[in-house]
């Protein structure tokens, strides 16, 4: 169904259409629809259906209005009323139409269509979670008869939840099914119905299971009534006694930007940015701008019990709480004494990659000039070293942003819906309403991207992908010697390589070129980075590329340096910002791999060990290995939120602050930056990460710290790392309460561009690019795969943001934000096994076993199977070897049946 | 348990008539009811996957048509005739009988031996002789107790 349904908003032709709107001239384009005029023409039509992301339902009707149209015979004459005034959300604009949008007859239908949705609906607002924000409300007061002459009893449902998260209030509903068409379009799958019929109409799921996906919180914010209420703040607080933040989300990579809703500074809920609609800031039933329900459930963990607000200090065998200034003395102190004994380059700095871009290049500086090494890194989830420098040469070649939208998208490899939520779902949704191609080539593919029409899916073994993308470079360049082999790896015919190969030159216009680098076998990315840059070169300077990580800040990290032998800038302005001299040396060589830091602490290399973030030595995935490895330091010095097992081995312990306590600013997956916004400073004893780093180096003796504010950091940071940066600090902010420079939304009315999720808040200039030249280098060879025993799968992994996180864990519901543990099979390997979809089996890795629910889907390639690392606690220890796993159906423990 | 497992044949040929699998769901659903007399989710479940969409949508369907029963029937399945010409003539009095026969409640609409469910439906076009009822697919009118004795006792 709804792979055919476009929104004919978007599909509009090119041809001028005038037409009339309350008696001005406006041109739209043919195939352009009333109310998407109207709301660029800033003329507000009240609308429960229509959302600008979904198809055109037509079912609530409120956006009539009264049309005249013109004599096609005789075009002088005035237009004639229609007979029957339509629908604004799906009557197309047409040449000389006259629309009228608050006449006589358009203010009658607003009032009976309310009149008829009030009907059976309960009126009782003060005990409504959504009383305040609500759209219905609104309208009654906008657009209603103000009374009521309905005297009968009202229908009413019974009210079984089925959702965790999500709460179902039948007798509110209106029935507008934007929370069936969201889930159906932009979440992927059409878990939600209406169901029943006439009176008894109502939307649920079937059987009443959860609406399982990672989006779905977001039917939430664009239910126009309070049917559909968010589980953890329903009656927690009333809308207008919380105050507002513009901020990003620290978990999601592809930068979405939400709204914190606090109320004494405490965090109530996380929605996308709220929209000013009559000069107050309100959650926006219209948004675009969709977020993933860690972001929105997940924001509270600096809430937790665990927090320590507090610095700490050492002593004997305990952590003693004592004042910043003593922590700051006492770590500049003993940083100070390993160096002296063992030497610079004793000492290592790690960066938590959701650290802001200020933090890194604090960090990144501190190493520098201070400690004087290069060990400064934020990469310590990669498999390998190699993989994780695979990564930075992706980031060196990056250039492709998704707001220009594209003409056609490869994907390589990846499992995008669950490592960078909101970024599938931009490109899945371009793609889908604009009818692009989806060419996902590689050892896993998402099959969140089934519904795109024009999809085409190539799956090989993982050790065949580099092989397959280098061939299909050659093969663009003219070289066809090449396909036969590529059509035995891909297993298609060769006549279906030859078509690959004409879609692919055949894309006129912008197109890009996506790659995960969420490879956590890591035996692969090394080769399949060069190769994939190889095929970006293959085909041309219109296509662009991105590389996927699910690091919230990768990109602004590696972009300021902080990472063994990069820069923030050019050597020379580097110089001069940090004020080194001309005779000493900018430590740019030999540093200390995050990676490799475990091994090189038990060798004794490394003495000390500065981290900004507990989290970034959580992510090591031997976390046994990596405690007892602590406990050999002599000096560790860690920034955290929590009492944790890591921060308990601290020998000074600073208290940071958390994400809602912070500002700086941080670069997204296609380099655009985006501020987090702390809403009023610190907790207790709690400081920034530029603070304690300031207070260190200063008093290790450096003068090149005399920062007072993050501003002071990001100004000398952004002349470094972006010299053509034209806008401000403050500039990077959202329009918000506080902060209302910008945002004209004549009541909801949006601006629409092609681009699906268009970068409204871009900033000229705040976009980090290298200009590459095309990647010319060679395409390194992967070790060949060890054929695996009979009943093995090849096992390949990579995160989830629904796993086991260090943030993650602390917050309040993490119990419910966590994924149950699954593994996807091929559906000819499940057929074997005699699998069916969504059954459980026992997934085996070495000596542990751990029970999974099985899906059947072409994600991994035949024989092997994909493993979200860090679901259901079964841990991956493997460091880059390549591992394999075998599957078993689980024995049914059948339930007597009662 | 997959009840259309061993029909796929027949499945098959029914698909291939219509340009879209999809568009097979309501014979197939009939096919389960047929066959199973009633329509249950885990059969909602397998003809979803049979055409390839999600059983909330096959849900959809089967709640919106009151012809597929979404319980169990008895062996014999009632369908009495409550609209306008049958109410005059009687089928309140007819169901009343019929109810207590059985022992019918509100709620429970199969009796204790399965041999019978019932269900109110709307005209079935045999006004002319109402009070009408179906049991499975053949018509009865005129009904007065002493004809729905023997109409349902030949029923076994
Ligand atoms: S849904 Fe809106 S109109 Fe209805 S009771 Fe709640 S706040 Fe009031
Ligand atoms: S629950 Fe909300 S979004 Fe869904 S149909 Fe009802 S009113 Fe619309
Ligand atoms: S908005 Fe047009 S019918 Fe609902
Ligand atoms: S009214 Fe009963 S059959 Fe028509």
């Amino acid at each position: 169904m709804a792979d055919q349904t476009v929104h004919p908003s978007l599909k509009p032709g090119t041809e001028d259409i005038r037409f009339f709107l309350n008696d001005r001239e406006v041109v739209g384009k043919k195939g352009e629809t009333i109310i998407t005029v109207a709301a660029r023409e800033g003329v507000y039509i009240p609308h429960y259906c229509w959302h600008p992301s979904l198809s055109v339902a037509g079912n609530c009707r409120l956006c009539l209005v009264e049309v005249h149209l013109p004599d096609p015979r005789n075009p002088d004459a005035p237009a004639k009323p229609a007979p029957k005034p339509v629908i604004g959300c799906q009557t197309p604009i047409s040449n000389g139409l006259r629309v009228y949008t608050e006449s006589k007859v358009a203010q009658e239908c607003q009032q009976g269509m309310m009149e008829f949705l009030l009907v059976n609906h309960p009126l009782d607002c003060p005990i409504c979670d959504r009383g305040g924000e609500c759209q219905l409300q609104r309208y009654s007061m906008e657009y209603g008869a103000g009374h009521t002459r309905m005297a009968d009893e009202k229908r009413k449902f019974h009210k079984p939840q089925a959702d965790p998260l999500i709460d179902i209030e039948r007798n509110r509903c209106i029935m507008c099914t934007r929370c069936v068409r969201f889930n159906d379009e932009v979440g992927g799958e059409h878990v939600m119905g209406v169901f029943d019929r006439g009176e008894g109409n109502y939307i649920g799921t079937f059987g009443q299971g959860p609406v399982s996906n990672i989006l779905s919180g977001n039917i939430i914010d664009i239910c126009p009534v309070g049917c559909l209420t968010s589980r953890p703040f329903r009656f927690k607080a009333r809308v207008w006694e919380l105050a507002q933040t513009q901020s990003t989300s620290i978990w999601d990579a592809s930068g979405a930007k939400v709204t914190h809703w606090t109320r004494n500074r405490k965090l109530m809920r996380t929605t996308p940015p709220s929209r000013k609609a009559h000069d107050r800031y309100t959650v926006n039933e219209d948004t675009e701008e969709f977020i993933d329900n860690i972001t929105r459930f997940g924001s509270d963990f600096g809430l937790h019990a665990d927090r320590w607000d507090e610095s700490r200090i050492r002593i004997g065998g305990t952590l003693i709480p004592g004042a910043f200034v003593e922590a700051v003395r006492q770590a500049a102190g003993s940083l100070a004494k390993t160096k002296v004994n063992h030497g610079a380059d004793s000492i290592a700095v790690l960066v938590s990659p959701r650290a802001t871009m200020e933090e890194g290049f604090l960090a990144a500086k501190f190493a520098r000039t201070v400690i004087g090494n290069d060990n400064v890194d934020w990469r310590m989830s990669f498999a390998t070293a190699a993989s994780a420098d695979a990564a930075s040469l992706a980031f060196q070649h990056a250039d492709g942003d998704l707001n220009d939208g594209f003409s056609a998208v490869v994907l390589v490899n990846g499992d995008y819906l669950h490592q960078v939520p909101t970024f599938a779902m931009r490109v899945k949704e371009y793609a889908r309403l604009n009818n692009k191609p989806v060419i996902m080539i590689g050892h896993h593919h998402d099959a969140y991207f089934s519904k795109c029409a024009g999809r085409r899916q190539y799956g090989c073994r993982p050790a065949e992908t580099s092989r397959a993308l280098e061939l299909l470079s050659l093969a663009i360049k003219g070289d066809a010697a090449g396909n036969g082999e590529l059509a035995k790896i891909f297993s298609v015919a060769e006549s279906e390589v030859a078509s690959l190969v004409d879609l692919l030159k055949g894309v006129a216009g912008k197109a890009l070129l996506i790659q995960s680098l969420e490879d956590m076998n890591g035996a692969y990315l090394p080769s399949e980075v060069p190769a994939a840059l190889t095929l970006k070169a293959a085909l041309g300077a219109t296509w662009k590329y991105i590389p996927v990580l699910r690091d919230r800040n990768a990109f602004g990290l590696y972009a300021v340096g902080a990472q063994p032998g990069r820069l923030p800038g050019s050597e020379e302005a580097v110089r001069k910002a940090w004020k080194i001299n001309e005779k000493a040396q900018i430590p740019t060589a030999g540093g200390q791999h995050a990676r490799d830091l475990v091994a090189a602490i038990e060798e004794g290399r490394i003495k000390g060990l500065l981290a900004l973030g507990a989290d970034v030595l959580y992510s090591y995935p031997d976390q046994d290995r990596l405690l007892a490895a602590l406990e050999k330091l002599e000096t560790f010095v860690v920034s955290d939120l929590f009492n944790s097992e890591i921060t308990r081995r601290a020998t000074v312990f600073f208290a940071a602050a958390s994400n809602l306590e912070r500002d700086g600013v941080m670069a997204d997956l296609e380099g655009n930056l985006a501020r987090l916004k702390d809403v009023d400073g610190p907790t207790g004893g709690a400081r920034p990460d530029w603070e304690t780093l300031t207070g260190i180096a200063t008093m290790m003796g450096s003068t090149a710290f005399a920062y007072e504010s993050v501003e002071d950091v990001f100004n000398e940071m952004i002349r470094l790392v972006a010299p053509g940066f034209r806008g401000s600090f403050t500039g990077l902010e959202l329009a918000g309460p506080a902060n209302d420079h910008s945002v004209q939304d004549p009541g909801g009315a949006r601006r629409r561009t092609p681009a699906y999720n268009p970068g409204d808040y871009r900033v000229d200039g705040a976009h980090l690019r290298w200009s590459s030249e095309p990647f010319a280098g060679a395409i390194p060879a992967v070790a060949a795969e060890a054929p695996a025993a009979a009943g093995q799968f090849l096992l390949t992994w990579g995160e989830h943001v629904q796993g086991d996180d260090y943030h993650l864990n602390h917050a309040s519901i993490a119990h419910l934000l966590k994924a149950k543990p699954y593994v996807e099979v091929h559906p000819a390997d499940a057929a074997t096994l005699a699998l069916e979809d969504g059954k459980r089996a026992v997934l085996t890795v070495g000596t542990e076993s751990i029970e999974v629910t099985a899906r059947v889907r072409k994600g991994p390639a035949q024989g092997t199977l994909y493993f979200p690392a860090g679901l259901g606690g079964l841990k991956l220890t493997g460091l880059g070897e390549s591992l394999t796993a075998g599957l078993q159906p689980a024995l049914e423990t059948e339930l007597a049946s009662v | 348990m997959p009840v259309l497992a061993h029909r796929r044949d027949e499945i098959e040929r029914l698909c291939a008539k219509y340009p879209s699998r999809r568009s097979a769901l309501l014979p197939l659903l009939w096919m389960v009811q047929e066959q199973e007399g009633w329509v249950s989710q885990d059969s909602m479940r397998e003809v979803a996957d049979i055409i390839g969409c999600t059983a909330a949508e096959v849900y959809e369907v089967v709640s919106f048509y009151t012809m597929y029963n979404q319980k169990p029937t008895g062996r014999h399945h009632i369908q009495l005739c409550h609209t306008l010409a049958c109410a005059i003539c009687g089928s309140a009095e007819a169901g009343e009988y019929i109810k207590n026969k059985y022992g019918f409640t509100h709620g429970k609409s199969m009796s204790d031996d399965g041999r019978f469910s019932i269900v109110e439906v709307e005209c079935i076009g045999a006004c002319s002789n109402a009070p009408a009822m179906l049991v499975g697919e053949t018509l009865y009118g005129d009904l007065t107790p002493e004809s729905i004795d023997s109409i349902l006792g030949a029923h076994a």
